[in-house]
């Protein structure tokens, strides 16, 4: 998890020790100040060769090091100096002016009385008494330390000696006190903060919140930096309600490859015991299926990568739970309870100019205790996969072929061999293409004895079928003005026939296989399934257009529509157990809108409307206006019908958005409603203050806290001492959960602060 | 070297008026040398005031003077000065117009400088016009020859 | 209505052989932009020889000497977009977002660093999620199809506005 930064904006430029603009340019850095000549300036100078008084606006300078003072006696054998009078020091690390200070060049030794100071790298400034400091070294005595801009003390360390080290960027003090406004609010003997945001080896930022669940929450994260390619982050977490968990992170970068290894381990985790049917039965007293007690709680997860050659790699993606409450009770998915199962992927893969093949293991594990086995996928144990195709003159040719050994804690499994040999011809001009394409599927399986008996008794059944089709295109342009912006106007006109004969395939198993989401996607499709155990039977041309608008000098799209539509020539017979076969005559139509006028505007639409069962199947809209850097507005429908059954799925209703008021107050509010079951799934509604250096939120929340359906309430309050530390529940991520576009970076996929190439590609291509 | 005291002085110069009447100053002008054991004084003139070969005071001037002198510990001492007036009874020598001093440890740099041979005392002010007294103090790690 | 059938995408011909780097070695998004370059009549410059096998995402490949189209970026995203009564998500929105630069012979960078995101969505029932992983996949080949498309019409009708300007510059005495 990377520092969230810190944003400094609304602070006042001047600094609290502003920069000496005497001080010139430093003529190198800390590291090899020592080793510089040191310049001495004045309007006289008396003494021998050894010892001399400097007075009238004496100005040294050694490397990095700047002394501006009314009289500077030094001594240059000894290298010690005094300097007195409207003293001020600056160097790589701080600033400071003071009555008196004294010290010695050569051991780099100073000790400076009656200061006020400020640290470079993170605002942190304040008063003290005396500092003695060594190169990155200085002890502070009777000092405070803040952020806040002197004028607004918005709170304050107070201790009796403040350490800090700048090589390490910490700070250490002894005997403080916390007070934020005038009020002394916490007394701490020994308080570690960071006083920069370099990533190196020790405590990084501590958490500490406070909620029902856990109680008192303390995590302190520890970073190890091992090596330039290896690093760990060791964060032991203390929660008074539940005990003492340990969470570790090893990350590995090498020459061929990377990877990373996390755990979380929290042994006898003490809420069961404090709440014990929250895991026996949900609040309506009906009881869960499989009830379990966990204790020892943990999760483990390995990612890595590795490149053999230049065509083959092997990846992995492990992860395991101790329990079905685990994703609830630690809330570690970023998408809060939306996630049920975990998922683990193993292989090896391989691409060539011709060909790509894997051979890969999936795994699914149930994360959700309101689900059982039942409702996961099947395992795929082993799963091989061969893609070949080969450009002959005119034509191409190839063959996709899968074999997969399907295994399901519950169901009876089975292997199935589905190779698909095509040949097809690619023709294409600038603003045309044809493509006819020929397959012939033929699919066979070995499944075990009483599943075969279920399904007539053929334990090694199998289907062959041809399937043709023509997938056609057209691309118009035309260049227009609106408004004096000049557009590059499509119109891309497209058509597909497909033909798949009959064939009876009630005996093959369902073992991967349901009717795809009917979308714009679906209109091109050789095949209504997701899988190779159902290939739907075809007659049917598909007609659709599309129209774009691009902007001619950026080259963005800012508006597509697109409408299609399939006929079906004849009815189709192949159907799912318990699907209503696809009747003759015209699918819905599909309509597809985006329209993105400026980059503060952004309204995405898809709308099907089924003509022979009349009405909609879906209409779902999704705008999203952003308002100055900050602030954003959500808003979404989404009313979606079962395109067999036609009775309502999901038809919800999400509006959310963060105001800012001004640079200081915001507020923000979400209400997402459910009108199927008129239930709320989520509200809240909150205030942020924010200044220079600290921030408070109160957010009121009623929201979804378990699975039984029913919501809870609960007021969130954070205070946050920028650069401190913060108290309270962590609001800014169940903010950013809840309001998307709460953090701008959120809005896109590839943050455009971080798309440099050091991110890299974590979400390797899934196939 | 403070032994340089009581070592004779020479001084060579391409023209001289020698002045025997007592307060009246001798003039030489033109690449005068003095040399008073390791002190050598280059300048373009001289006037010496001396009574009956006693030489009490020289103002030199040159564009610029010259003084070099190796001192106790062995380190060489080079002064440069529009003007040098030294009094050899006080042993006092009053440097004006961009002095600079230099010697392995450090220089100084001055619009005046008062600098007593004896004590290597020195003492310089800023001039009016703003010229500053300037200092530098090599490391001991890198000190040259 | 003024629509003209489109013309030959055509790049500057003083680009030379355009190399399609990326920055993961197996990116199929490459392979598919090579092919379509090749298919337009695009000289290409076989990538495979110049990039390192797993490029240290921390020390960016020096590519100049060939005029590069630069795939930055690729990364995919499942955003939940729908909850169920149980606050469990049962529909998704599958996000695959590509950053990538046009750079010539000598490092200059003749389209400007620029990102397009596609997105699509998907129903995954959590009772029963049998064939969710089916349908992603497919929905993974489709999208790589259409970012092909959509990097070459942003290259088309970018390199289209310049030759325009450039011949209006030239036109002008």
């Amino acid at each position: 998890k990377d520092y969230d930064h810190l944003d400094w904006g609304l602070c006042p430029i001047q600094d609290a020790v502003p920069r000496f603009e005497d001080a010139g340019r430093p003529s190198s850095d800390a590291l090899n100040r020592l080793g510089q000549p040191t310049d001495i300036e004045g309007d006289t100078a008396e003494g021998d060769e050894t010892n001399q008084t400097f007075s009238g606006n004496v100005n040294l300078h050694r490397g990095d090091q700047f002394l501006g003072t009314d009289n500077l006696q030094y001594n240059d054998e000894t290298g010690d100096y005094e300097a007195s009078g409207s003293v001020r020091y600056q160097d790589s690390n701080l600033r400071l002016r003071a009555a008196h200070a004294s010290g010695n060049q050569e051991s780099d030794l100073h000790t400076v009385e009656d200061l006020r100071y400020q640290l470079l790298s993170r605002r942190g400034n304040g008063v003290a008494n005396k500092i003695t400091f060594q190169g990155d070294l200085g002890t502070m005595a009777g000092a405070t330390y803040s952020t806040c801009p002197p004028e607004e003390r918005r709170w304050e360390v107070q201790a009796d000696e403040i350490r800090v080290d700048n090589a390490s960027g910490f700070a250490t003090a002894h005997n403080a006190k916390l007070r934020i406004g005038k009020v002394p609010v916490l007394y701490m003997p020994y308080f570690k903060f960071p006083i920069d945001d370099r990533r190196r080896t020790g405590l990084l930022y501590p958490a500490i919140s406070l909620s029902g669940r856990n109680g008192f929450d303390y995590k302190q994260p520890y970073y190890i930096n091992l090596a330039p390619n290896y690093d760990a982050t060791i964060t032991p977490r203390l929660m008074s309600e539940r005990g003492l968990a340990v969470a570790g992170e090893f990350r590995w970068l090498y020459e061929r490859g990377n990877g990373i290894v996390q755990a979380n381990f929290l042994p006898n985790d003490r809420l069961p015991a404090n709440d014990p049917d929250r895991y026996l039965h949900d609040d309506n007293g009906n009881p869960y299926p499989e009830p379990e007690s966990p204790d020892n709680r943990g999760m483990f997860s390995l990612r890595n990568f590795h490149q053999f050659n230049r065509q083959w790699w092997a990846s992995s993606n492990l992860n395991w739970v101790s329990d079905r409450h685990y994703l609830e009770d630690f809330n570690t998915s970023r998408y809060g309870l939306a996630e049920y199962m975990v998922t683990s992927t193993a292989g090896l893969y391989g691409r060539g100019k011709y060909w790509s093949a894997s051979l890969s293991a999936d795994h699914y594990q149930i994360a959700d205790y309101t689900l059982t086995e039942a409702s996961l996928p099947f395992d795929r144990l082993p799963r091989a996969l061969f893609e070949y195709n080969r450009p002959f003159g005119k034509f191409e040719t190839g063959l996709a072929a899968e074999l997969v050994n399907f295994r399901h804690q519950v169901y009876d499994g089975g292997s199935r061999l589905d190779v698909r040999p095509y040949v097809s011809m690619p023709l294409q001009g600038a603003s045309w293409f044809v493509t006819p394409k020929l397959q012939y599927r033929y699919t066979t399986y070995q499944i075990d004895k009483d599943l075969a008996a279920r399904l007539g008794g053929n334990s090694s059944p199998s289907r062959s079928l041809p399937i043709a089709s023509l997938d056609a295109g057209m691309y118009y342009d035309r260049h227009v003005q609106i408004k004096g912006v000049k557009y590059l106007n499509t119109l891309e006109p497209r058509i597909y026939y497909l033909y798949t004969p009959y064939e009876d395939q009630s005996d093959l198993p369902t073992f991967d296989t349901v009717p795809f989401t009917f979308s714009w996607g679906q209109l091109f499709r050789d095949n209504r399934y997701t899988g190779a155990d159902r290939q739907s039977d075809a007659n049917q041309l598909t007609t659709a257009l599309t129209t774009r608008f691009i902007s001619e000098d950026t080259g963005q799209e800012r508006l597509s529509l697109s409408l299609g539509q399939i006929r079906y020539f004849k009815g189709v017979q192949v159907a799912m157990p318990g699907e209503t076969p696809l009747l003759q005559g015209k699918s819905a139509y599909v309509a597809e809108a985006s329209f993105a006028p400026t980059d503060r505007w952004l309204v995405n639409s898809s709308y099907q409307w089924d003509p022979k069962r009349g009405g909609r199947d879906l209409m779902s809209v999704r705008a999203r206006y952003l308002m100055g850097n900050q602030g954003v507005v959500n808003l979404a429908y989404r009313h979606r019908r079962s395109p067999v059954t036609s009775e309502d799925l999901v038809k919800q209703a999400d509006f959310s958005f963060l105001y800012p008021i001004n640079p200081n107050w915001s507020v923000v509010g979400r209400h997402y409603y459910s009108l199927l079951d008129n239930k709320t799934i989520e509200s809240l509604a909150g205030v942020q203050w924010e200044s220079c250096c600290i921030a408070a939120r109160v957010v009121a929340r009623r929201y979804l806290r378990d699975r039984s359906g029913n919501l809870d309430d609960a007021i969130n309050f954070e205070f946050e001492l920028k650069g401190l530390g913060s108290a309270g529940q962590d609001t800014r991520r169940i903010l950013r959960r809840s309001i998307l576009g709460y953090d701008r970076d959120d809005l896109y996929l590839i943050p455009p602060a971080l798309n440099d190439r050091t991110t890299g590609n974590d979400a390797k291509d899934p196939d | 070297r403070s032994s340089d005291r009581n070592q004779p002085i020479d001084i060579s110069a391409d023209a001289g008026v020698m002045e025997q009447a007592a307060g009246k100053p001798s003039i030489v002008t033109g690449n005068v040398v003095i040399t008073q054991g390791s002190l050598v004084i280059n300048s373009s003139k001289g006037t010496v005031y001396s009574n009956d070969g006693d030489v009490s005071r020289v103002i030199l001037t040159g564009s610029p003077v010259r003084l070099q002198q190796t001192q106790d510990n062995g380190d060489p001492l080079t002064v440069n000065a529009s003007q040098a007036d030294y009094n050899l009874n006080t042993d006092i020598v009053v440097l004006t117009g961009n002095v600079r001093i230099s010697q392995p440890s450090g220089n100084l740099s001055a619009p005046s400088a008062t600098y007593n041979m004896s004590t290597g005392r020195f003492v310089s002010q800023a001039s009016s016009t703003g010229g500053r007294v300037k200092m530098r103090f090599v490391p001991k790690s890198n000190r040259g020859g | 209505c003024g629509f003209k059938p489109r013309s030959a995408l055509v790049l500057p011909d003083d680009l030379g052989p355009v190399l399609v780097a990326s920055q993961d070695p197996n990116s199929r998004l490459a392979d598919a932009l090579e092919r379509r370059l090749a298919a337009a009549g695009i000289p290409l410059k076989d990538a495979e020889a110049g990039s390192p096998l797993n490029p240290d995402p921390r020390k960016p490949v020096d590519y100049t000497g060939n005029a590069v189209l630069d795939l930055k970026t690729e990364r995919w995203g499942d955003l939940p977009i729908a909850l169920d009564s149980q606050g469990r998500a049962q529909e998704n929105s599958l996000r695959y977002a590509v950053v990538f630069e046009v750079r010539d012979a000598d490092g200059k960078v003749t389209l400007p660093e620029q990102t397009i995101e596609l997105s699509r969505d998907y129903v995954a029932s959590p009772t029963n999620s049998i064939g969710t992983e089916g349908e992603r996949e497919v929905l993974v080949r489709e999208m790589q199809r259409d970012m092909v498309s959509s990097i070459l019409l942003r290259i088309d009708t970018v390199y289209r506005r310049i030759q325009a300007e450039s011949a209006q510059a030239k036109a002008k005495p």
